[in-house]
């Protein structure tokens, strides 16, 4: 007898959600962990945000995919649905009334001023690195390793580079805090 | 709370998603018992988002999205176009519109089973960037299974 075939999803508009989610997972993930939840959390609800994703397209319901932004606001509104629900749940209407009215995961997590801040601090950096942070930054599908290759540097250069600027921009967000 | 904590590479590792699949297991492993180190690791995520802003602010579009729009959109006009063309240019006897045909394509999509080990299951397919359904929401045959040999799991 035949081994069973494997039951996997089959996608009729040719888009590769492995792809995507292989090049976007950890950064959906991250931005639900920048807005508080907890890893677990922020791992489910990354999973589910997904898996909404990958229905709709297979109803027909997405005309555009662009990646990673549709999925980072899909999970953060899954998030806010979370703490709203989370809220409710333990009863303290009057001060989540409060809460949630304000409640906007969606909104900058820097303020204009500590924008400014961080961009001076950027501007203050070699042109090399300011190179290597341009090109990975505005590149959130490539790995590092990619990304260095790209830039024909090690893999070591790049990570050091933007550890040095990690330490300029946390340094500069600090002082405005 | 564990007496050892990890590092700023080990957190910054994580974010990047960096980390071999062993390395990603055990700082997830430890994240979740180690609430100063989930601190810190939202702390890191917090800057990496920062960052993100930053880049945006400066024009170097961190989002730009890798688009994909629904291939009708294209290739139906297109088929149209050359149907209409091939039908009064070449054969004026006959308009055939014909539907694009799309490429099916598979998504590592797993069943994690109900149990104590379901959260390792679930853990283990989110290292490997698989989708993850569960057993009460699974529903119709798309959908692969985990397994369990021992501590190992694995997915058709």
């Amino acid at each position: 007898m035949p081994a069973p075939e494997p039951r996997l999803a089959v996608v009729s508009s040719g888009f590769r959600w492995d792809d995507a989610i292989a090049a976007h997972g950890r950064r959906v993930v991250v931005a639900l962990l920048a807005r508080g939840a907890p890893l677990h959390q922020a791992e489910d609800l990354a999973q589910e945000a997904w898996a909404l994703l990958i229905r709709k397209e297979q109803a027909g319901g997405l005309k555009t995919i662009e990646l990673p932004g549709l999925a980072v606001r899909q999970a953060l509104f899954l998030l806010q649905d979370a703490q709203r629900k989370s809220t409710r749940e333990t009863e303290e209407l009057a001060a989540a009334a409060e809460q949630t009215t304000g409640l906007d995961l969606e909104r900058n997590l820097l303020s204009r001023e500590e924008l400014q801040r961080a961009s001076r601090a950027l501007a203050a950096l070699s042109p090399r690195a300011k190179e290597v942070f341009e090109f990975v930054y505005g590149h959130p599908e490539l790995r590092h390793e990619e990304a260095a290759n790209r830039l024909s540097i090690s893999l070591q250069r790049l990570r050091q580079t933007l550890y040095e600027v990690r330490q300029r921009v946390r340094a500069a967000l600090e002082e405005a805090a | 709370m564990s007496a050892e904590h990890l590092s700023p590479e080990e957190l910054q590792s994580f974010v990047d998603g960096s980390s071999d699949p062993a390395t990603e297991q055990r700082l997830s492993v430890h994240v979740r018992k180690c609430s100063a180190c989930a601190a810190a690791l939202s702390n890191a995520a917090k800057l990496e988002e920062q960052l993100y802003e930053v880049a945006a602010a400066r024009g170097w579009a961190p989002n730009r999205a890798r688009t994909f729009r629904r291939a009708t959109r294209v290739l139906v006009p297109l088929a149209i176009a050359a149907s209409l063309l091939y039908a009064l240019v070449l054969r004026p006897r006959a308009i055939v519109v014909n539907e694009p045909e799309l490429t099916a394509a598979a998504i590592p999509a797993v069943i994690c089973p109900d149990g104590p080990d379901q959260r390792q299951c679930v853990r283990e397919a989110h290292a490997r960037g698989l989708i993850v359904s569960y057993p009460a929401t699974a529903s119709g045959p798309a959908i692969g299974a985990a397994t369990i040999q021992g501590s190992e799991w694995s997915f058709e």
